[in-house]
């Protein structure tokens, strides 16, 4: 009887390191996998901030960026499966628009440079029209490469 | 009976969790014990998230074909020993991965490979185990390699100190790397241009354009409160940034020796 308890803590605290783990490595996977390759690190050397972050449905963030003189860039924004389609604005500091994702519905942006500039990307998690479900949540993550 | 095999499940869980993130070198030295997880509140996340690696600054700053690469201004290998405190360790690694760039974008093989090996190992000490993967710097020392692809290695290995840290809530050790590498970048920077704005017109451009980082750094810094050692770098900060303004204002001789001279003086802390 005592070995059956034991034996059923020690296997609850296992799954419950399992999932804190599994939760932990959910972002940088998001990042390596969905982001890298809507990147295309053949062409595109990923720059080396880990931008992503937990967010959810409704949320929205503004990552501020600095792009230099000349650089080709492509910018990338995806989420966890379970989350809605997200939609990404670029704009520079006098929240002139560049780019708007809800209108191209593209998951990324190329463009180059013309100055060293600092940007704003802000992505918005939009709420699913469902209002009886509970909110989703997750990883978001915005990737940069550039072309050297 | 069920409720409390769940309650000591979880307790077991939590303290392994609790004693794995830790490990090693969080608790190597008592001065920044206290403080090395810090509220998210104290650093907001999308203002560290915001905040440029060593890597990018370096590309931001020295690459530039009318410079060139000089070792002495780099901070030795043979220090990291000095370094036994997890926030001497935190700032070195910030310095280390910013001279490790600068010799990556001068395709210094050598240099690259045993500055990234330096950092690996200071790494570890922070119990950040998976940074730099030995197959990347096997590829460093026996291939030959061109600027790109050093810097797609370094920054793919910086971004999973990023990541590890920031997952594991340890924002403090992150902001100081940082930091360290910004002020590193910097200091190459200032050292190329020899005091004079007149030295390099684009690499003085470049100096100039850092207002947005300095106001993102002290931006991340501007709640903390109770930490001595980030309240000493946020002091650093602030000098460097009212320097910068004065020069920003008026682009005199004396006004960028001035800054010059304060990014010397905090590098020099920092490194000893």
């Amino acid at each position: 009887m005592m070995n059956k308890t034991i034996f059923k803590i020690i296997a609850i605290s296992l799954f419950s390191l399992f999932v804190y783990s599994k939760s932990n490595a959910q972002c940088i996977d998001l990042v390596k996998d969905k982001g890298f390759t809507y990147l295309d690190t053949s062409k595109y050397v990923p720059e080396a901030r880990f931008n992503a972050l937990p967010l959810r449905e409704g949320d929205d963030v503004d990552i501020y960026k600095s792009f230099f003189k000349g650089r080709k860039y492509r910018i990338v924004v995806v989420a966890a499966e379970n989350m809605p389609k997200l939609n990404f604005k670029v704009t520079n500091f006098q929240r002139q628009v560049l780019y708007d994702s809800s209108i191209t519905k593209m998951e990324s942006w190329d463009f180059t440079s013309e100055m060293n500039q600092n940007l704003i990307i802000s992505v918005f998690v939009p709420k699913q029209s469902d209002k009886k479900k509970k909110p989703e949540s997750g990883c978001v993550a915005v990737v940069i490469g550039s072309i050297y | 009976m069920n409720k409390k095999l769940l309650f000591f499940s979880m307790l077991i869980s939590f303290g392994v969790i609790f004693f794995t993130s830790c490990k090693s070198g969080e608790d190597a030295d008592t001065d920044d014990l206290q403080g090395e997880k810090v509220e998210l509140n104290d650093i907001r996340e999308e203002i560290l998230i915001s905040m440029l690696a060593p890597s990018d600054m370096a590309v931001m700053l020295i690459d530039n074909p009318n410079l060139y690469f000089n070792k002495d201004i780099i901070n030795p290998t043979l220090n990291s020993d000095k370094y036994n405190t997890n926030s001497k360790i935190a700032l070195n690694i910030g310095i280390y991965t910013a001279d490790l760039s600068y010799a990556s974008l001068f395709e210094q093989e050598q240099i690259t490979y045993d500055y990234l090996d330096v950092v690996k190992g200071m790494s570890e000490e922070l119990g950040i185990t998976n940074s730099i993967e030995k197959k990347h710097l096997d590829m460093i020392k026996n291939t030959k390699m061109n600027k790109n692809e050093m810097i797609r290695i370094i920054n793919e290995s910086f971004m999973n100190t990023d990541a590890y840290l920031r997952e594991n809530n340890r924002q403090k050790a992150i902001t100081m790397i940082l930091i360290g590498g910004w002020v590193e970048a910097q200091y190459i920077a200032v050292s190329l241009a020899k005091g004079s704005p007149k030295t390099n017109q684009q690499l003085t451009e470049s100096i100039l354009a850092q207002k947005i980082s300095l106001e993102l750094m002290t931006k991340a810094l501007e709640n903390v409160d109770n930490d001595k050692v980030l309240i000493s770098l946020k002091n650093d900060i602030n000098k460097i940034y009212k320097a910068y303004i004065l020069l920003d204002e008026n682009m005199s001789d004396e006004n960028f020796k001035n800054f010059c001279d304060l990014i010397i003086e905090v590098r020099s802390n920092y490194v000893v």
